[in-house]
Formats: structure tokens, C-alpha cells, sequence
């Protein structure tokens, strides 16, 4: 009974958001669409870190670099190359991106934990100076004048914010149920074989450094798409998409978490908001943030409620046997790293 | 890049500026080493104590005083770190992310002060007298001040090396590396230890950025700048060991003078170029001191 309900999880959970999506829509002003449409790209960024930070065992604390390949190469696409399509900027988005990630990937693959991090953030750094200095991206200020282009073969015209918001809406839900499809797959299993004893899948004949850099490269692949989205949102790109503000914001929501692919989405809205409150009180916000960054790193985040909430959650669906073991098991788990 | 005196300008530039940041980086490594606490704060200490030593040489002190007032905030910007981080110490050792969030929620907030209170403008101290020269050679002038940094940070290496290779102190540091809980086994409490690692690594912060100050000034942005080139050291050095932090620094500091006389557009690309480079050579660093 419980097993077929959870066939239902997801069609169940997008059906609650596309409502809950209605409804806010058609209640709220024009800068709150935007702001919560920013939420959600933020929310698909924040994911695709999560991939790689609990299904792999890799912090990334450099996602901005893919985040930002995917802004500027959506930017360059419609200010430059003439294009005119947002399909055809998704897929440049996602084909420059992945280029720029393997090589990262190939050398990042083979650090573990902190010395990961370390290299992740350098390299992003390294971009966004790159950023700064490139005359052909606009140096400091970046590229202006992105405007969106049309959704071809839909006839669905992307210029008004709420419009704009429905797009990101589906494209971030589609990301995020295939993000989930991955993660059960037989692909998935493997990643999580690897990430709990890589001599062991060796052993068995995988290649666990192969794995990695594709593992990676996916999850970079999913922050470009959310730099285009984002690229298209706010019609400017600057380098500022390559900062680490941008890859810590990611790390802190998937720290804080909980329940795998909801919580961090719902966290990263949730800071959207409160940044935007922060930079509207005072203008230290970036100390403020700080200050959120500290009390989130000292506190117990297991006790700030989202560890219980899975726990109820997910607790009765274990003692009628119905939570597989296996794969699914060590994802809800929260790793000691 | 016409002459060689160009060259060696270039040379001169290069490995100041990888001394200074070997000076940054040594502190970031040992602390990484002995007590495995990754410290991101380490780019905004650099930062304020810049800012400091800018403010103190305008208040009309002469150039040491900066530099010692630089080093002394340094020191006590890292033990500030290190008392958040001892709040929930037992959560902070082996969560890599908790340390990695706290330092840089620590990162901003310093940064924050640092703008708020000197305006967010550049600024820099006036190269000090005796050293505002410069020797000309092969149709460039070769600075004075560069060559002073590079004395005085090849004396400040020297001091950690002894300092670390002939004192019972050192002894004990080498052996919290190598094996922590060894070492506290034989009797020796691990704490006090911590303490002096982040207390010295502060103050090379610190003296790091006013031995900087008349050639980088002190700019926002900086802790940013100067954090990412000490991680690329850290990594590529192998965390833990102050030879490979040493000759990593020299690397780097050659790598972004001659990418930026070069190729200034894309000097970011000759850095990772060597980031690449070195791991796909050798995957824990030049000269790993930490075991896995």
C-alpha cells in the first residue's frame, strides 16, 4: 500500500508546488515574483551541489564557476551570436559549461574532501578574475542588454515576470525530478557504492575516478542551466555570478537541509528572502550574512527541526518495511565527513 | 618583455610577491596540518591588518611600527577565530563544512568591518625612505623595496624553519602532524599547541600584509585575491609541509608576474594552468605532509 503511494511521492509533491505556485502568483506583486523566481534558480543551484556534496562526498565550494559559465555563455548567446531561442541558450548553456567542467572535473576528481574544496574555490576565483579582465565579457560590468529570447516551438512569450517565473518553475521541477531519477538509478547506486568504499567498487571492476569527473560534469551541466536561467531573469550578467557569496549560499542551504531535493530548494527561497530583507534594513548585509554563515556553522543543525522533520517523516515508512534498503537508505543519511 | 632587465623585474615581482604569500600561506598550512581546521578567515585577517597598517603610517608612525601594528592585529584576528571555532570545538574538528561555513561567515563579517570602517576606497602606504630607490639594471629599474621583501621574508623563513626543525616546540607540531592522537598519548595536551599555531599564523597574516602595504596597498577585494593564491599553495605544496608551502609560493608568485606581463587577459589561465599541471603530476601535492 505504502510502496504504491510512494510511486505517487512525485507527481504528488509537483502538484503541490505548481498550486502553490498559482497561488502565489496570483497574489503577489511583480518584485516578489522576481525575487521568488531568483529563489528558484538559486534552488536548482543549491541541488546540483547537493549531488555532488551527499550522493559523492564532494564539497564543492566552486559551483559559482558553472553557475557563471552558464550566465555569460546564455549573455554572449543573445548579445553576440545572434540567438534567438531560449532552448537553443539552454543547450549552449549546457554544452559550454560541461566543456569548461571536465577539464576541472578531471583534476578536482582526484582530491578528496577539503583539498576538493580548495580547488573548487580556486578555480572559480580564477574564472571570475578572468571575468573581470576579459574585455569580449564586458570586464567589471559584465554583459547588458541580455534580453530573453523567445520559446520556440512553445507560443509562450517569456518577457513578463510572470510568465518568466512559470518557465523557471518548469525547467527547475523537471531538473530536479530527473536530478531524483539519477540519484535512484543504477548510476546513482554506483556513485553511492563509490562514495562509501571506492577499493571496494574498484574491486569490483568500476572505475570510480571515471564515475567522479561524469558525476561531476552532471552536476556542473545543472548549475549551468541555472546561470542561464538566472542570466535571463535579471538581463545582465557580471561577474559577480562567479563569486564564492554565490557557492557558499549553495553549501549552507544543502548543510542545513534535511529531507534530500525539498529542503535545500525550500531553504535557498528562503534566503533569497532573507538576504533581500537584510540588504533593504541596513547596508551591512554582507555582515550580516556573515553572522548567519557563524550562528548555521556553530549551531546543531540536526536540532534546528529538519533532521526530526525527516524523521517523522520518514519513520513510519521504515517500520512498515516499506523504505528499501540499499540505495535509498544512505542518502537520507546525514554523512559525518 | 623587450629586455632583459624586464626579465628580471618580472623575476624580482614574482618572487616578492611569493615570499609574502609564502609568509600567508605557512600559517594556513600548519594550522591546516596540526589541527585540521580549514581557517578561509585567513584572506580577511590579510585584509584588515593592510587596512590597519595604512591607517597607523598615516597617523605619522614610521614604517615598522605599521608593519608590527599589521602583525599584531593579525594575531589577534586569529585567536579571535580561534575562540569562535572553540565555542563548539567538538562539532568544528572533522566537519570540514562546519569549519569551512564558520570562517567564511567570519570571511564576510571582517570584510564588512573593513569596508565600513575605511570606506571601501584603496589605499597604501608610501614606500619608506631608505628603500624608495631603485637599481637599474639591463634597461629596467629593479625596485629596492622588492628586494627587502624578499630578504625579509627569506629571514622570516628561515626563523619558522628553525623554528620548526631545532625547537622542542617545532618537535611538536611535526609530531601533532603526523599523528595527533600519538602525540597526545605520550602526555602532551594538543590545546595549547592550537593556541600557538593560530597565534602565529595570525601574525604572519598580519605581517604578511604591512611588509605588502607599499606595493599591493590595501584594497577590498584583496581577501578574496590573496586567499585563493594561499589555497593553490596549500594544495599545491601538500597541506602541512612548509617546504612544499615554500616552493609552491615561489611557483605561483613566478606564475601570476610573468601571466600578468605576458598575458594580462587571461593571467587567471596560467594559474590554473599550473594548478592543473601539478595535481595531474602529483594528486596530494608536491611534498604531502599529512597522511591520508
Amino acid at each position: 500500500m505504502i510502496g504504491r503511494l510512494r510511486l505517487l511521492a512525485v507527481p504528488a509533491v509537483v502538484a503541490v508546488v505548481v498550486v502553490a505556485a498559482m497561488i502565489v502568483a496570483a497574489n503577489a506583486n511583480t518584485f516578489q515574483i522576481i525575487l521568488l523566481t531568483r529563489g528558484l534558480v538559486l534552488a536548482l543551484l543549491a541541488a546540483s551541489v547537493w549531488f555532488l556534496l551527499r550522493i559523492c562526498d564532494l564539497p564543492s565550494f566552486g559551483h559559482a564557476a558553472f553557475f557563471g559559465v552558464g550566465a555569460y555563455t546564455a549573455g554572449l548567446a543573445v548579445t553576440r551570436w545572434g540567438v534567438s531561442n531560449v532552448f537553443v541558450a539552454l543547450a549552449l548553456g549546457v554544452a559550454v559549461t560541461c566543456a569548461v567542467a571536465l577539464p576541472i572535473a578531471v583534476v578536482a576528481s582526484r582530491l578528496r574532501s577539503i583539498s576538493f574544496l580548495l580547488v573548487t574555490l580556486a578555480f572559480a576565483e580564477m574564472l571570475r578574475s578572468l571575468a573581470m579582465r576579459w574585455r569580449t565579457l564586458g570586464g567589471s560590468d559584465g554583459l547588458v542588454g541580455v534580453v530573453r529570447p523567445s520559446a520556440e516551438p512553445f507560443r509562450y512569450a517569456l518577457s513578463g515576470p510572470v510568465n518568466y517565473f512559470y518557465f523557471t518553475l518548469a525547467v527547475v521541477l523537471i531538473c530536479l525530478v530527473g536530478l531524483r531519477a539519477v540519484t535512484r538509478s543504477g548510476f546513482g547506486a554506483t556513485l553511492v557504492g563509490i562514495r562509501d568504499s571506492d577499493t571496494r567498487m574498484a574491486a569490483l571492476g568500476y572505475s570510480p575516478a571515471a564515475y567522479r569527473v561524469v558525476a561531476i560534469v552532471m552536476s556542473a551541466a545543472l548549475a549551468g542551466i541555472a546561470g542561464v536561467l538566472h542570466a535571463f531573469l535579471n538581463r545582465y550578467v557580471n561577474p559577480e555570478d562567479l563569486s564564492p557569496l554565490v557557492s557558499a549560499r549553495a553549501l549552507l542551504t544543502d548543510v542545513v537541509g534535511g529531507v534530500p531535493l525539498v529542503g535545500p530548494p525550500i531553504l535557498s527561497i528562503l534566503l533569497t528572502e532573507l538576504e533581500d530583507t537584510l540588504s533593504s534594513w541596513t547596508e551591512r548585509w554582507m555582515g550580516a550574512l556573515g553572522l548567519i554563515y557563524i550562528v548555521v556553522a556553530l549551531a546543531n543543525t540536526d536540532r534546528l527541526g529538519f533532521g526530526r522533520l525527516r524523521e517523522l517523516v520518514l519513520a513510519p515508512l521504515r517500520r512498515s518495511g516499506a523504505e528499501p534498503g540499499g540505495t535509498t537508505a544512505p542518502l537520507l543519511e546525514r554523512q559525518p565527513s | 618583455m623587450h629586455s632583459t632587465g624586464q626579465w628580471f623585474l618580472q623575476l624580482a615581482i614574482g618572487i616578492s610577491f611569493g615570499l609574502l604569500l609564502f609568509l600567508l600561506a605557512s600559517g594556513f598550512t600548519l594550522t591546516f596540518g596540526l589541527a585540521r581546521f580549514v581557517n578561509l578567515a585567513h584572506g580577511a585577517v590579510f585584509l584588515v591588518a593592510a587596512y590597519v597598517a595604512t591607517s597607523v603610517s598615516e597617523a605619522g608612525a614610521p614604517f615598522p611600527v605599521a608593519v608590527l601594528a599589521a602583525t599584531g592585529t593579525g594575531l589577534a584576528l586569529s585567536m579571535l577565530t580561534y575562540a569562535v571555532a572553540r565555542l563548539r570545538w567538538r562539532r568544528m574538528e572533522g566537519d570540514v563544512l562546519a569549519q569551512v561555513l564558520l570562517t567564511f561567515g567570519l570571511l564576510l563579517v571582517l570584510a564588512d568591518f573593513a569596508r565600513s570602517h575605511w570606506g571601501g576606497v584603496p589605499r597604501s602606504v608610501p614606500t619608506p625612505t631608505p628603500l624608495d630607490g631603485s637599481i637599474p639594471m639591463g634597461g629596467a629599474a629593479l625596485p629596492v623595496y622588492r628586494l627587502f621583501m624578499i630578504g625579509a621574508a627569506l629571514v622570516v623563513a628561515a626563523g619558522l624553519w628553525w623554528l620548526q626543525d631545532r625547537t622542542i616546540f617545532g618537535a611538536l607540531v611535526r609530531a601533532g602532524v603526523d599523528d595527533r592522537q600519538m602525540l597526545e598519548a605520550t602526555g602532551v595536551r594538543a590545546a595549547p599547541l592550537f593556541v600557538a599555531v593560530f597565534a602565529l599564523a595570525g601574525a604572519l597574516a598580519g605581517l604578511a600584509a604591512g611588509l605588502g602595504t607599499p606595493v599591493l596597498g590595501a584594497t577590498m577585494g584583496q581577501e578574496f585575491e590573496v586567499l585563493v593564491l594561499a589555497l593553490v599553495i596549500v594544495v599545491l605544496g601538500g597541506a602541512g609541509s612548509l617546504r612544499g608551502a615554500f616552493l609552491a609560493s615561489i611557483a605561483v608568485g613566478l606564475v601570476d608576474a610573468f601571466g600578468k606581463a605576458l598575458i594580462p587577459t587571461f593571467a587567471g589561465f596560467s594559474m590554473m594552468a599550473l594548478v592543473v599541471v601539478v595535481l595531474a603530476w602529483r594528486p596530494n601535492g608536491m611534498l604531502a605532509a599529512v597522511s591520508r
